[in-house]
């Protein structure tokens, strides 16, 4: 792999342009794959690697690093995937259908650049070149694919020697102080040499004559006065002596000011070049700047720990230099032209998940090499297709359409030889499983009557697989059933108000479905379908009775469930036919009813009786000769009487007497 | 001529007195027989309009033949509530009624298959309350 070539560090400042160019522009991480469904959210994905929010670093943000074990970049406190970036893969889409660069132009530009690495170069005859280099350089920024950087060259060399001819200015003016320090220093010498001189001529003028006293007394004016003049003269050479040696060390540290910064601000643009993968650039970059600086091989000047500092320091343990950047951009000039070369020869083979890859890190490192540029856009072509349904697969992953997912696999499966699919199948199958799960609760929860248990788990099973079409079969389930579930509700609200019990009888099965968990249906359901069954055995004992010539036992059985249940069908038509078959037993029963109500109770016992003689064991007469009894003997107490007996056999039975009879 | 004396009598006057003498004969019988009866004027229960109609009896008095048929409850308070079938001029079963021996009247031993004159009242509820028994 590529990335297995490159250390981490190097890889980190190849980067950097990307990140810059891309991550910073998007406030939202985006994850590196799809977590599992179900499970946690990967902390590789989108976690923060430090707590706490962005810390400062090189150019205000923490220098990006890569993992080639995982293929993702840690930056600013986030792990990022390398090749899952929307962006990235947005620009690499692009790319891939982008037309290759004019190869006549590409290759003028090119040779433009091997022009001035051949003029740098300290194999050439004569040694390094440099204004023909710049020549070649200015006529390199001419270029629309050079985006003007070769002129950024040629303009910091230009400041470089600007720089120069400051310092050189500034050398000459030391000189000319130099030179005024020396003659200020003679100068000095000579009024102290003068002063000397003069005492000695005043002591020999005053030695000669008479007037000795008088000549002491000169003697000391004189040499007080010339005392005096001579220390002002000196005191101001002294002065100015101090203040040429002041100037001279400021235009010295001027001088080295001067310098200094124009190494800086060379480096920084090496460095810059290295960061925008402008990797001839850097090349050209290194050259010239050994050429303008003495320490052509010395160390960059990297705020010292700074995150840039800590990687070079980190990668290699030593102090990042010159060589170290050059060694960087030939490195990686080197494995564009690899990948590059892999992909053609995985293309070829029909590995395009392989084929794709490689060309994605050779674009992502040398967006702007001449290979990457120059790629056919027939070439390219073999692996658009692959790459637009891997970058849909990503989104249908993200995004948890596992069925789109299941139909991209099987399409990229067709396409590409080595595609893996295990783990987007693996994603799809527990998805599959695990809102399954979630679907069956909700359908248990639907059936018990649950409704909240019934829109968690649908939810849940929801959120695992948005487009589930198992989701929306089991949803549309649960809501005819619901509209189903309440339609047979009124039903039976329906049927319960028209006391047709002998319907909700008949279609217990789905009253009782309907019915459960609603206690006051459950309760209502049970009782009918108590009555009904004793209904239906009433009938059948009634049509027993019936069959066997017993009219009236019968007529009385479908009389009672009639009374019960006046609007059963099936009650009143065996009714009907009864009645008609003991009419005048009937005729009767409701003549002693009427009467008894109408509180005659004389003629309704008379009634009573007369139905007796006809079916001495009917129910409905004892019953009625038993309200007129308590009727009348309201206060009797229930004793035995023994006296009362059939004048041929005792007999103490109405019932017995009336069947002898 | 002689007329020959009327010696006999003659046959209409001998039918004329066989009549008066069948007439005595049985107008001795009927006293014989009715002239004890302190409920000889009371009208027989129509057993028919008591059904149909007993509120038109109420309050009157009837007498009629029944054989009881059962005893639908005692009290001693009370008195009796019997079944009893009454009987037709022929001696054919008529309709069944409930009569209702108060306590009072409740004097002598009664049985099934027993006949009876019933002098009865009909009451406020169409009730056949016994005012008089009387055995055959």
């Amino acid at each position: 792999m590529t990335s297995s070539l490159f250390p981490p560090f190097r890889i980190a400042l190849l980067c950097l342009a990307v990140m810059q160019t891309s991550f910073a522009q998007t406030d939202a991480p985006e994850p590196a794959a799809a977590p599992a469904p179900g499970a946690s959210q990967s902390t590789s994905a989108t976690a923060p690697a430090t707590p706490g929010g962005p810390q400062p670093g090189f150019l205000g943000r923490e220098v990006p690093l890569i993992d080639p074990t995982t293929e993702t970049v840690t930056w600013d406190g986030k792990t990022w995937s390398i090749t899952n970036n929307r962006l990235f893969r947005a620009r690499f889409e692009k790319y891939l259908g982008a037309k290759e660069a004019d190869p006549d132009e590409d290759a003028d530009y090119r040779a433009a650049l091997d022009d001035v690495l051949a003029a740098l170069s300290p194999k050439r005859e004569g040694g390094p070149n440099l204004p023909r280099a710049i020549a070649a350089l200015t006529k390199a920024s001419q270029y629309s694919i050079d985006a003007r950087i070769s002129d950024s060259l040629v303009n910091t060399v230009y400041g470089v020697w600007l720089a120069r001819n400051s310092a050189r200015a500034m050398a000459e003016a030391n000189k000319e102080l130099d030179r005024e320090r020396k003659q200020l220093a003679h100068n000095m010498e000579i009024a102290n040499d003068g002063n000397s001189l003069g005492e000695r001529r005043s002591q020999s003028k005053t030695a000669g004559s008479g007037e000795a006293s008088q000549g002491r007394d000169n003697v000391r004016e004189a040499r007080s006065e010339g005392t005096d003049m001579t220390m002002g003269r000196v005191g101001l050479y002294i002065k100015r002596t101090a203040e040429i040696e002041a100037m001279s060390a400021v235009n010295k540290t001027k001088a080295g000011i001067s310098e200094l910064k124009s190494k800086l601000e060379f480096q920084g643009l090496i460095l810059q070049l290295l960061m925008q993968r402008r990797f001839e650039h850097v090349v050209i970059g290194t050259r010239l700047y050994r050429k303008l600086f003495s320490d052509g091989d010395g160390d960059l000047e990297i705020k010292e720990g700074s995150q840039v500092d800590q990687v070079f320091a980190r990668g290699i343990g030593l102090n990042p230099t010159l060589s170290t950047v050059d060694a960087i951009a030939s490195e990686a000039i080197r494995e564009v032209a690899e990948g590059i070369e892999a992909f053609q020869f995985y293309a070829d083979r029909g590995d395009l998940e392989a084929a794709s890859k490689r060309l994605s890190e050779a674009f992502m490192v040398g967006e702007y090499m001449p290979g990457v540029r120059t790629l056919p856009r027939t070439e390219k072509m073999r692996v658009l297709d692959f790459v637009r349904d891997s970058n849909q697969l990503i989104s249908a992953l993200e995004v948890h359409n596992f069925g789109l997912v299941e139909e991209l696999v099987d399409k990229l499966q067709k396409t590409a030889n080595d595609f893996d699919s295990s783990k987007a199948r693996a994603a799809v199958e527990s998805a599959r499983t695990i809102a399954g799960m979630h679907l069956q609760k909700a359908r248990n929860a639907a059936i018990a009557q649950q409704l909240d248990v019934v829109g968690e788990e649908l939810e849940k099973a929801t959120t695992i697989w948005p487009n589930n079409p198992e989701l929306k079969r089991v949803s549309d389930l649960i809501f005819e059933r619901g509209d189903a579930h309440t339609r047979v509700l009124d039903d039976l609200n329906s049927l319960i108000a028209q006391k047709n019990y002998r319907q909700i009888f008949l279609d217990q099965a789905k009253y009782l479905a309907a019915s459960i968990g609603k206690k006051e249906y459950e309760d209502k359901l049970k009782e009918i379908i108590e009555d009904m069954t004793r209904v239906q055995m009433g009938l059948q004992q009634a049509k027993g009775l019936s069959a066997k010539g017993d009219k009236h036992g019968a007529w009385e059985i479908v009389e009672e469930l009639r009374e019960k249940f006046p609007t059963d069908a099936e009650i009143s038509v065996m009714s009907a036919q009864l009645t008609g078959e003991v009419a005048q037993f009937v005729s009767w029963l409701k003549n002693a009813k009427r009467l008894e109500e109408a509180q005659k109770m004389g003629p309704a016992l008379a009634y009573y009786l007369k139905a007796k003689e006809v079916y001495p064991v009917s129910s409905f007469v004892e019953r009625g000769v038993d309200r007129i009894v308590d009727d009348l003997f309201p206060d009797a107490t229930d004793e035995e009487d023994d006296t009362f007996t059939s004048s041929s056999e005792t007999a103490s039975s109405d019932e017995t007497e009336s069947e002898e009879k | 001529m002689a007329r020959r004396a009327n010696s006999g009598l003659k046959a209409g006057q001998i039918i004329i007195g066989l009549i008066v003498l069948a007439g005595l004969i049985g107008g001795g019988w009927f006293f014989l027989n009715h002239g004890s009866d302190p409920h000889a004027t009371t009208p027989t229960l129509d057993v028919t309009e008591y059904l149909e109609r007993s509120a038109s009896l109420e309050g009157n008095t009837y007498k009629f033949n029944g054989v009881v048929q059962g005893q639908l409850k005692r009290d001693k308070d009370m008195g009796r509530l019997l079944h009893v079938s009454t009987k037709n001029d022929d001696g054919s079963f008529g309709d069944p009624v409930g009569v209702q021996l108060p306590a009072a009247l409740d004097t002598q031993n009664i049985q099934k298959g027993q006949e009876f004159v019933f002098v009865i009242e009909v009451t406020s509820k169409g009730m056949l309350l016994v005012t008089d028994l009387r055995k055959i």
